[in-house]
């Protein structure tokens, strides 16, 4: 799927079919399997069983509370499974895009904007977090919690001075508020069938 | 003591860099266009990943380590002095090094990235490694810092250094110069023959080159002793 327009249509109505009913999840599952590439769109495989883990022990307790744990699980799973592949379909500007053409020059450009800069912040920490971790490797150093508090201090403060020099180079380009876009979205072969399905599974999730 | 690239391949997204050839004992310098690929040749030579293809080989390798560029990733220690010791080092004489004398308890927060690079340059150099990465080491340096880091590396005298730079103005001695040309890292040879085939030199090292004379090494002070001794 390529247009983000109907990427995002699908992720809000697949993950309320999931949030739904499990048998809404089991179709948005299904959909997952026949609509997407079926990678795995997770980089870091520790942090995706991290999730699950986090995921399970909820479960677990929502059974042992006397709620259904077995239809949580395969519930959330799919939907932060339908979620990391919306994260990982995307592509630098498309909020922009999708602001602007949802909402206008003015709001939507703003609002399409501030998410771009909230998710290339994101996407700079997970470097930083990266590379701090192979710094850390380098040095072979005992790592207590005091210093791991001061090394991220240190990544915060880059991240705020990147957020600065970010605001000092929209203002010094004489920015105000909003702009001038004009998005265009590419839209691949199958992209209105499968936003159709996506559509359709939410609705027999909420009516079922 | 060597690595050995064979045939290395490495892949990000639609970025591709092939590597061959060895590094030996001495000092090496790889240079590029920014983006051409350096860092993450830094990455891999470190062993922060595989490379997608072929190997690298490290033989008599016993310690080794990658200054990346920007310092704050280094940085561990709640003070100065208490981060020079996190490298295994008296605080006084590295801090001295770095220009930090008598800021020992300060927090690290509190310099410029300038004297955190300083910092972590000084506790890096301050030991022997068998293998020395140095990824941009000369960003964030004024250019009196420059030339002090020039300084330190030229008088390395055992392991491999790996130098991956694009600096324009201040550059140690080496023994071979590399260099990454469309996606690919070429071996210019040993310094001086290197120097005529170096396709993006440093200014001075051009200016030397187009006033006929062919520095002994690549410093700035190795061009213009050429040029003096070309003008008499």
């Amino acid at each position: 799927m390529q247009d983000p327009r109907l990427i995002l249509l699908s992720t809000v109505a697949l993950s309320l079919a999931a949030f739904a009913s499990a048998w809404g999840a089991l179709l948005a599952l299904a959909w997952w399997l026949l609509a997407t590439p079926r990678r795995f769109p997770v980089r870091q495989w520790r942090s995706a069983v991290g999730f699950f883990l986090l995921v399970l022990a909820t479960a677990a307790l929502v059974a042992l509370s006397g709620g259904n744990g077995l239809s949580y699980l395969l519930r959330i799973s799919v939907i932060l499974l339908i979620a990391s592949w919306a994260y990982a379909s995307r592509k630098g500007g498309e909020f922009l895009d999708l602001g602007s053409w949802a909402l206008g020059n003015r709001t939507g450009f703003e609002l399409g904007l501030v998410a771009e800069m909230v998710v290339g912040s994101l996407e700079g920490l997970d470097r930083d977090l990266s590379m701090l971790r192979l710094a850390i490797r380098l040095k072979a150093g005992r790592i207590t919690l005091a210093s791991l508090i001061s090394a991220l201090g240190i990544l915060m403060r880059r991240e705020l001075d990147r957020a600065r020099d970010l605001g000092d180079i929209l203002a010094v380009r004489g920015y105000r508020h909003g702009g001038t876009l004009c998005p265009r979205f590419g839209r691949g072969p199958w992209d209105g069938l499968a936003a159709a399905c996506a559509v359709g599974i939410a609705a027999l999730a909420l009516m079922l | 003591m060597r690595v050995f690239l064979d045939d290395m391949i490495l892949r990000r997204g639609s970025f591709r860099l092939s590597a061959s050839g060895l590094f030996s004992e001495g000092v090496h310098l790889v240079t590029g266009p920014v983006g051409s690929g350096k860092s993450t040749l830094a990455l891999a030579l470190a062993g922060a990943f595989r490379p997608d293809a072929g190997h690298i080989v490290k033989e008599g390798i016993g310690s080794s380590t990658l200054a990346l560029p920007f310092p704050e990733y280094h940085v561990t220690g709640e003070t100065l002095e208490r981060e020079a010791a996190s490298w295994g080092l008296p605080p006084v004489p590295v801090l001295e090094a770095a220009g930090l004398r008598g800021r020992g308890g300060e927090d690290p927060i509190s310099c410029s990235q300038g004297e955190l690079k300083r910092l972590v340059l000084s506790c890096i150099l301050a030991r022997n490694w068998d293998l020395l990465i140095l990824d941009e080491p000369y960003s964030l340096l004024d250019c009196t810092w420059k030339a002090t880091l020039s300084g330190m590396l030229g008088e390395r005298r055992r392991g491999i250094t790996v130098l991956l730079t694009h600096e324009d103005e201040n550059l140690p001695r080496v023994d071979e110069i590399w260099e990454i040309q469309a996606g690919r890292l070429v071996s210019l040879g040993k310094v001086p023959g290197a120097i005529t085939r170096w396709s993006r030199p440093p200014g001075y090292i051009r200016a030397a080159l187009e006033a006929g004379a062919l520095p002994g090494n690549i410093t700035p002070d190795d061009a213009r002793d050429a040029v003096c001794r070309t003008q008499g």
